[in-house]
């Protein structure tokens, strides 16, 4: 288990720009992110002797930015792969197998530039049991488990309103933002329709952009002179649940952010009361419903009130996805690394829509489609 | 619906089963547990010794969506509906529900549907249709 305060993040930081960014390849955007991080951290690309990097191929990725690692890491199980980095470079650390890690995300989701090919063959399981049915996206397959989560709690599609309505807060004063015009329930629900009950605006963008974060011992924090101070890391989980949709162990609450988060608060000896401050990865409006009930901040069937009663917003008792989160901040396709990114602001006090007095965070990422999840538990202080 | 499935060896059996108009899945000898999706051992005990039978083709809604964007090359008549099938044998699928027309509301979850074998280019797909009253 990971033992709180043991590890720290001494540098964080997001690709100078995102959103759209035609003229940056996906590794130009993560070399961008990576060094910043290393700036941030104080540290040279000639420190790193740990690596990870999911999706683009991480030795092709180390050649690139010049680092010759002795620990590698290239779990690539979707967005919250990440969440899983940082795990296993915590273990790596504790471990002895080196002393400086580089977990680096660059993405040319929009633009498509230098990005790696992406390819489902009729035989795969997807291709048998999925695709032929028209269930070929995550529009068609994210979302079916949700009208039935919705129904067995006596709520509607306002309801998933409700969490962009509550995001868009957020995201008015983020410069960087993706979408940040004001809308009430009723825009949301009149936007054009994808997949009902899902309307556009209860789906992500599709954005360009990078981020990186790097870890250390805290015992050789003493010896490093970072921009900001540290942040530990409290506590991790991960966790696999599914390769189709159909097969969830129960349609309306998913159970790898169950075990992952039960994990996390394990090792940091936390609870859910404990919490200042709530990343929740929302690649769809219903993630957020599902991972507060899931992850213990409400009890079943009460994330969707929570959430339309302003608790989660600006001013609430449990600020969630205070970048805007993947919904109206910025979505690269493996959004976890933003969210990573951005309870590191909170921690540090540096966040576009700083919430006053968090001390600890919490990191909720989900992978695949309802395939995987990782939780983290961070704090400003090692306890 | 253009998206043709390919069997691999492991699922064979299955899509054989839907090339004759039967929905045949394996179940397993030693703990008796009827599995979908196919593989060749049984996914909860291990045991590799599986008799493929072949199955009710009754179920239920258990959830869906109605897709109103076409994806080029793999569904391009829209809007169509997926849906979340929880079979009668005991198994949840994902298939099409053919033959009803399209709602944006939730009035379908729960209701009786069957499997209905249909064409799909070379290949044939269990789609499910609405179960006559």
């Amino acid at each position: 288990m990971i033992k709180p305060g043991d590890i720290a993040i001494v540098g964080a930081a997001e690709s100078e720009r995102i959103g759209r960014v035609p003229d940056i390849s996906a590794f130009g955007l993560a070399a961008d992110a990576a060094l910043r991080a290393l700036d941030d951290a104080g540290l040279r690309l000639s420190d790193v002797d740990g690596f990870a990097a999911a999706m683009l191929q991480p030795h092709h990725l180390c050649h690139y930015l010049g680092v010759q690692a002795r620990w590698v890491d290239g779990t690539h199980v979707g967005g919250c792969s990440y969440m899983l980095h940082v795990r296993h470079a915590a273990a790596a650390l504790a471990a002895g197998l080196c002393d400086v890690v580089l977990v680096v995300h660059g993405e040319s989701g929009r633009s498509r530039v230098g990005a790696p090919g992406w390819r489902v063959g009729p035989d795969s399981l997807v291709g048998q049991y999925e695709y032929p049915y028209g269930a070929a996206s995550p529009p068609t397959t994210f979302t079916l488990p949700v009208l039935r989560f919705l129904e067995e709690r006596g709520l509607g599609p306002e309801h998933l309103a409700q969490v962009v309505v509550a995001q868009r807060r957020w995201a008015r004063d983020n410069p960087r933002a993706e979408r940040r015009e004001q809308v009430t329930v009723e825009d949301v629900l009149a936007a054009p329709m994808v997949s009902y009950p899902f309307t556009r605006d209860m789906i992500c963008p599709l954005t360009d952009g990078g981020g990186a974060l790097v870890l250390v011992r805290a015992d050789r924090l003493a010896s490093l002179e970072p921009r900001h101070a540290p942040v530990f890391l409290l506590g991790a989980g991960e966790a696999t649940e599914t390769a189709l949709v159909s097969q969830m162990d129960d349609l309306t609450s998913f159970g790898a952010f169950r075990r992952s988060s039960a994990d996390a608060f394990r090792d940091a000896g936390l609870r859910p009361d404990d919490i200042d401050h709530v990343m929740i990865y929302d690649a769809f409006a219903h993630l957020p419903l599902y991972g507060l009930e899931d992850c213990g901040f409400v009890e079943r069937g009460a994330a969707g009130d929570f959430v339309a009663d302003g608790h989660t917003s600006p001013g609430g008792r449990l600020p969630v996805n205070t970048n805007g989160g993947g919904l109206c901040y910025t979505h690269t396709g493996m959004y976890g690394m933003f969210a990573i990114q951005e309870s590191v602001r909170q921690l540090r006090g540096t966040a576009a829509a700083q919430v006053t007095g968090v001390s600890v965070g919490f990191v909720q990422g989900v992978g695949g489609m309802f395939g995987a999840a990782g939780a983290l538990i961070l704090g400003n202080a090692a306890r | 619906m253009t998206w043709e499935p390919v069997a691999t060896p492991e699922s064979e059996p299955y899509w054989e089963g839907v090339r004759a108009g039967e929905l045949r899945l394996p179940r397993c000898r030693e703990c008796d547990r009827l599995f979908f999706y196919p593989r060749a051992f049984c996914p909860r005990c291990g045991s590799r010794d599986l008799a493929w039978e072949t199955v009710d083709r009754g179920g239920t809604i258990a959830s869906y969506v109605v897709v109103e964007r076409p994806l080029p090359g793999i569904a391009e008549e829209v809007p169509y509906i997926v849906a979340i099938v929880e079979l009668d044998a005991g198994v949840r699928v994902t298939s099409r529900l053919v033959d009803t027309k399209p709602a944006h509301d939730s009035s379908l979850l729960g209701a009786a549907v069957e499997v209905v074998f249909r064409p799909q280019g070379e290949a044939v797909l269990p789609c499910v249709a609405l179960a006559e009253a």
